[in-house]
């Protein structure tokens, strides 16, 4: 479990983080999403205990940060990929991985058994002995990844995992991290990539210097909307709008882009009225769905950038 | 201290150097170069040591006497030739002394050849493979006994060598040290590294060791070749191979570890403020090397005088590499490294 206390971390005087408040479960995955320069990877070199924080504290699998020998605890239990993947250029995959592994002190038979196993996973066992320095930057992303995982880390922070991989790279990262997220490790994860957090993140937090609001994506997004029913006619919405605001929690029923949008607490026990009193008044009901919100929508919402 | 992680560095580092060409070249080259280049120059030194002392040398010799296989004692000989003979406490003037042994004894104007010679006076004579109470052969005419100048002479001059050579241990971790602290710095690869359990000392440790390690050996390799190369150069003329001697046993022991280690932590000191392997080098080799040179030239005179001047030097370097060390462990700061990133 990881829990900040209202943590806060100033850079000579200039906020980076302030007044963190989080949460995270054992076995979560959990998302924390910001704008450049929110103070993510500053949180998460808090949390891995490689800088100190000017205020606050938190709790790392029951360890607290930056004190000794807590933060020794907390090493070796965390697995970090940061910003930039920082493997030696002119050793193999193999030999990174192995060498972090020794860090560890995981024993040589199971090193080996878990690299050959990551390796495998991202598909780069083939090309295990080749130095790093003849990696695409997408390779070494993911030999980076396979690095935090190589002892196998009760918490996981990875600093924007999928940051430079294509489409079908960031599939099999993400398949990867599913998989890895099981066995009840705990995976924190930095990003920008919305799709990627609503797909992959059991919770997240959006971030700009403070949590500015947290919960699973599907919460966030019905706190910041409600949910909202869109119905499409086949002509003229206007002149049937009024027939939907007569229907009870549905008196703020407008017309958007030519279609009917109705903000319902509850639309599975609304929805048959609505459609009966349109067609009572002589419309022709050509679609009724539901607006799909997306964890962007609430992202540029709460850190601005526009609306759509 | 967790030996196995200190360990897991330092070979990491060591493939890392395999894989460095310029760390190659760096361990080859240039102490081949010094281990080769210095000693010819030295050996012109030393050569001249031997003639030069009485200046030219005219023997003129008439032979009227010959004496082969006998023992000789408190006699006065002149214009004789001696061979294998045994002389105790005799005065000998224009001879020719061969295979033979002579103790306590005047020779002037002698030519000598394979003899062993022990606390003699010799004057104006000709020595070749002349072997002295040392065990050492000599050349030229001096004067021989207890007390032999040009032995004393020669013996500061390998002296004086082997502390040239230490320029090797101090050399190469300016280079190495560089790419192997700022290396992992512009490598960005230092915040994985420290978000493992391993503490700021054991990864000063582990990465020292390997950089000591290859300096070391390095060293070691160079001042075998220089013995090597000033035994082959000395021994026609000599008849014996005098290096290495106990001098330059200590010095491989004892100095040059220590001025390898003071090389090492003043590098790493400069390392830990810079973020660029070449500004290091730089810094390196203006500022470290100048002042150990310093501090050796400064101490040559000491130092080249004998063992126990030699053993001391080096326990007062040992002494200064522990206050260093004491700044490094202040100063190399995981957090700042990562923060103040220029
Ligand atoms: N080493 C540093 N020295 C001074 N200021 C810093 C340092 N690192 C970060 N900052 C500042 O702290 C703030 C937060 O930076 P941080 O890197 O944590 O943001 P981030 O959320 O990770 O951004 P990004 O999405 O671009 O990676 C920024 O204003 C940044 O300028
Ligand atoms: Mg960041």
């Amino acid at each position: 479990m990881i829990e900040t206390i209202g943590l806060g971390r100033n850079y000579d005087g200039k906020v980076a983080v302030e007044d963190l408040n989080l949460k995270v479960n054992d076995g979560e995955v959990f998302g924390l999403l910001g704008p450049n320069g929110a103070g993510k990877t500053t949180t998460i070199r808090m949390l891995c205990c490689l800088i100190g924080q000017t205020s606050g504290t938190a709790y790392v699998n029951g360890f607290e940060i930056n004190k000794e020998p807590d933060a020794s605890s907390i090493r070796s239990v965390v697995g970090l990929l940061p910003e930039s993947p920082g493997l030696y250029e002119s050793l193999s995959a193999t030999r990174n991985l192995d060498f972090y592994a020794q860090l560890y002190g995981v024993p040589k038979d199971k090193r080996e058994k878990r690299i050959e196993e990551l390796l495998r996973m991202l598909e780069l066992w083939d090309r295990r002995e080749e130095p790093i320095a003849t990696y695409s930057k997408g390779m070494k992303q993911k030999i980076a990844i396979a690095r935090a995982f190589v002892h196998n880390p009760q918490i996981v922070f990875l600093d924007e995992p999928t940051a430079g991989l294509d489409p079908a790279a960031s599939v099999t990262v993400r398949e990867f991290l599913l998989q890895l997220s099981g066995e009840g490790r705990t995976i924190f994860i930095n990003s920008h990539h919305l799709d990627e957090v609503e797909r992959l993140c059991d919770r997240t937090a959006i971030m700009n210097r403070t949590v500015l609001a947290a919960g699973s994506p599907k919460e966030l997004t019905s706190r910041f909307w409600g949910r909202t029913t869109v119905i499409e006619l086949s002509d003229s919405p206007e002149r049937f709008v009024d027939a939907v605001r007569g229907i009870e929690g549905a008196s703020k029923a407008r017309v958007e882009g030519g279609k009917i949008m109705i903000d319902l607490d509850d639309p599975e026990k609304r929805n048959p009225a609505i459609v009966d009193a349109l067609t009572r008044a002589g419309a022709k009901v050509e679609y009724v769905s539901e607006l799909k919100r997306s964890l962007e929508d609430v992202y540029l919402k709460l850190v601005g950038g526009g609306q759509r | 201290m967790n030996f196995d992680r200190v360990m897991a560095v330092t070979r990491k580092d060591f493939a890392e150097f395999r894989k460095n060409k310029y760390i190659l070249m760096t361990l080859i080259v240039m102490p081949l170069i010094l281990s080769i280049v210095l000693p010819m120059i030295y050996i012109s030194v030393i050569n001249s040591v031997g003639t030069q002392s009485t200046g030219e040398v005219h023997l003129n010799i008439t032979v009227t006497i010959n004496y082969e296989g006998v023992s000789l004692s408190n006699i006065t000989l002149a214009d004789a030739r001696l061979e294998r003979v045994n002389m105790t406490n005799c005065v000998l003037t224009s001879c020719i002394v061969g295979n033979s042994t002579v103790t306590r004894s005047v020779l002037t104007s002698v030519d000598i050849s394979n003899t062993s010679i022990q606390d003699c006076l010799i004057f104006n004579s000709r020595l070749a493979s002349v072997q002295d109470d040392g065990g050492n052969y000599i050349r030229g005419s001096f004067y021989v006994g207890g007390n032999d100048q040009a032995k004393q002479l020669r013996d500061i001059l390998f002296n004086l060598l082997l502390l040239w050579l230490i320029l090797i241990p101090v050399m190469i971790p300016t280079v190495t040290a560089s790419y192997s602290f700022v290396g992992e710095k512009t490598n960005r690869s230092l915040e994985p590294l420290l978000a493992t359990p391993i503490s700021d000392f054991e990864l000063l440790v582990g990465k020292s060791a390997s950089i000591f390690l290859i300096s070391i050996g390095a060293t070691w390799m160079a001042f075998l070749i220089a013995a090597g190369v000033v035994d082959l150069l000395v021994s026609p003329e000599l008849g014996s191979h005098p290096l290495p001697n106990a001098y330059w046993l200590l010095g491989m022991v004892l100095l040059a570890p220590g001025m390898c280690l003071m090389s090492i932590l003043a590098n790493v000191l400069i390392s830990s403020k810079v973020s660029d392997v070449r500004v290091s080098q730089q810094i390196g080799g203006v500022l470290v090397m100048p002042i150990i040179l310093f501090f050796i030239l400064s101490m040559t005179g000491v130092l080249a005088s004998g063992l126990l001047p030699l053993f001391l030097v080096s326990m007062l370097v040992f002494a200064i590499d522990a206050a260093i060390l004491w700044i490094s462990l202040r100063i190399f700061r995981r957090e700042e490294i990562l923060v103040k990133w220029k």
